[in-house]
């Protein structure tokens, strides 16, 4: 099924460009108090019964994946990120819009939009929810200094690499591609299956960095079997990592008109094979 | 209309599922026919009124009456219904109570329901020797609506073994509209989409609840639910 949504820079839009300029100004200004961050998994995490549990289920939830205060500290920086990607599918390809500047539409504008995602929604694939393409940010080198690289190279680092081989009896995993996600009342993703060829995928994570979220509000991750039955749902959380083995039929369902949350994630897919933005 | 249950349910295997769970989902529950004619009934001759709660109260209101609203109140009225629903408490849906009054072919479906065989039925799977009758109401659930978490052994009532006769027929699980089970803390325990003529069954001290209808959603969200009482 087709969900490609970041596999080269012709999706980037010029609010980068300004957010590195932005940025640089900032980052000169904010070099005295900002201490770089030490991201880090969670000490005692007890690998061994999680493994056998997600070798029997093909999905599984760790909890306090992260060490507190680097849950914290991401659970911080995406409350008060300002500047995400819209993104959306039309006919069969990913759109992406800066999310402030749709913000500032006509109430008629939006409203065409939304026709246009929902049109395609009740018929087939689609998604609506807000992004930041960390893996490509880092490896276009799109924003050089941004704490956005320091979590690609965690999530790339040695000992996270070798925690989700071990996790997942996958010792393949050769990278993580990884982008940031927030859901608000309305967003959703339909269901898909993550396979595309030539991507090695090997399984796809959830690392949740919600708080406070009520599960009235919706944005669960459901994970279906054969027959299309929902066999696990996990809700947004905070410091829990859900990992699930693909192919799967997978989706996020409908964040509820009435939620007053956002449902923050890091999400992506570990990968085999050379990582193809290192060629 | 005469309304007949499907002879070959695998009834050790139910009261097993039930026994272990407290939940338990019975596909192609009524014979085939039976169940297409109902759902057909549900579609185009069922008066349904807008059940809703808000400012701390459960209200009903037809269609009509919710038009004739002018444009600020309806938005007034929505906000509230939300508001109360971001805070646990809420639903939004519309419901045809079955009554004495109620069209032929709803109250027979109530008959079935209230059968000696059927009653015996969900005795045994359920393994409660206490159903007396069932009520029962038609639901629709539209695009937007929805029923929070909730239990329904309200105190002072006689309802032991809730039930939900599903009666929309190719549902897609994007569109939402789950019977949604949880533990105490709000964590997943079980989701069923809705599936056409599947009967559910569960104790009435299980905490559920019906996801909000996505706005993309092609169809209405169709059963006939009620409770086994004693």
């Amino acid at each position: 099924m087709f969900y490609d949504q970041y596999n080269s820079a012709e999706h980037f839009h010029c609010w980068y460009d300004d957010t590195v300029k932005d940025h640089s100004n900032k980052s000169v200004c904010n070099l005295k108090i900002e201490i770089k961050m030490n991201l880090s998994l969670a000490e005692n995490i007890d690998i061994d019964n999680l493994n056998t549990s997600f070798l029997k289920n093909g999905y599984i939830k760790v909890k306090n994946a992260l060490n507190n205060d680097t849950a914290n500290y991401l659970f911080e920086k995406f409350s008060m990120q300002e500047e995400w990607n819209l993104v959306f599918n039309h006919n069969g390809l990913h759109q992406d819009l800066n999310s402030t500047e749709v913000a500032q539409w006509s109430a008629d504008k939006k409203n065409d939009l939304q026709l246009i995602v929902h049109q395609q929604a009740s018929q087939g694939f689609q998604y609506f929810y807000e992004a930041i393409p960390i893996y490509d940010i880092y490896h276009n080198n799109i924003m050089p200094g941004h704490f956005f690289n320091d979590i690609l190279e965690f999530l790339n680092s040695s000992t996270v690499l070798d925690f989700y081989r071990n996790l997942l009896s996958a010792p393949e995993i050769s990278f993580a591609d990884a982008q940031v996600t927030r859901f608000g009342a309305g967003s959703f993703l339909n269901c898909h299956d993550d396979s595309v060829d030539n991507k090695n995928r090997v399984a796809a994570f959830v690392i949740n960095l919600t708080k406070d979220w009520r599960a009235d509000w919706g944005g669960a991750l459901h994970i279906l079997d054969d027959e299309s039955q929902i066999k696990q749902s996990f809700l947004p959380s905070f410091n829990e990592i859900n990992v699930f083995k693909i192919p799967v039929d997978h989706y996020v369902g409908i964040v509820a008109p009435f939620s007053k949350g956002e449902r923050l994630s890091i999400t992506g897919w570990l990968r085999s094979g050379e990582n193809p933005m290192r060629l | 209309m005469t309304i007949l249950v499907n002879k070959d349910l695998r009834i050790d295997e139910l009261t097993s599922s039930f026994s272990e769970n407290g939940i338990v989902r019975i596909p192609s529950f009524l014979e085939n026919e039976s169940a297409g004619e109902i759902r057909e009934f549900l579609k185009q001759n069922v008066e349904y009124k807008n059940a809703f709660f808000v400012d701390g109260s459960n209200r009903q209101a037809s269609d009509k009456e919710i038009s004739d609203l002018s444009y600020d109140t309806r938005q007034k009225l929505y906000r509230g219904i939300h508001l109360s629903a971001a805070k646990g408490v809420g639903f939004l849906y519309v419901k045809h109570q079955i009554i004495d009054d109620s069209p032929e072919s709803l109250k027979s479906i109530l008959s079935c329901l209230n059968s000696k065989n059927v009653i015996e039925l969900i005795s045994s799977i359920t393994q409660n020797m206490h159903l007396n009758y069932a009520d029962g109401q038609a639901t629709r659930y539209r695009s937007g609506d929805f029923l929070t978490r909730h239990t329904d052994d309200i105190l002072g009532e006689t309802r032991q073994i809730a039930y939900v006769l599903g009666m929309t027929e190719s549902w897609h699980p994007d569109w939402g509209g789950l019977l949604q089970f949880y533990q105490q803390n709000g964590t997943p325990t079980k989701s069923w989409s809705p599936e056409f003529n599947s009967l559910t069954l569960f104790d009435v001290k299980k905490i559920h609840s019906v996801t909000s209808i996505a706005p993309f959603a092609d169809e209405n969200r169709y059963s006939i639910t009620g409770w086994y009482r004693k």
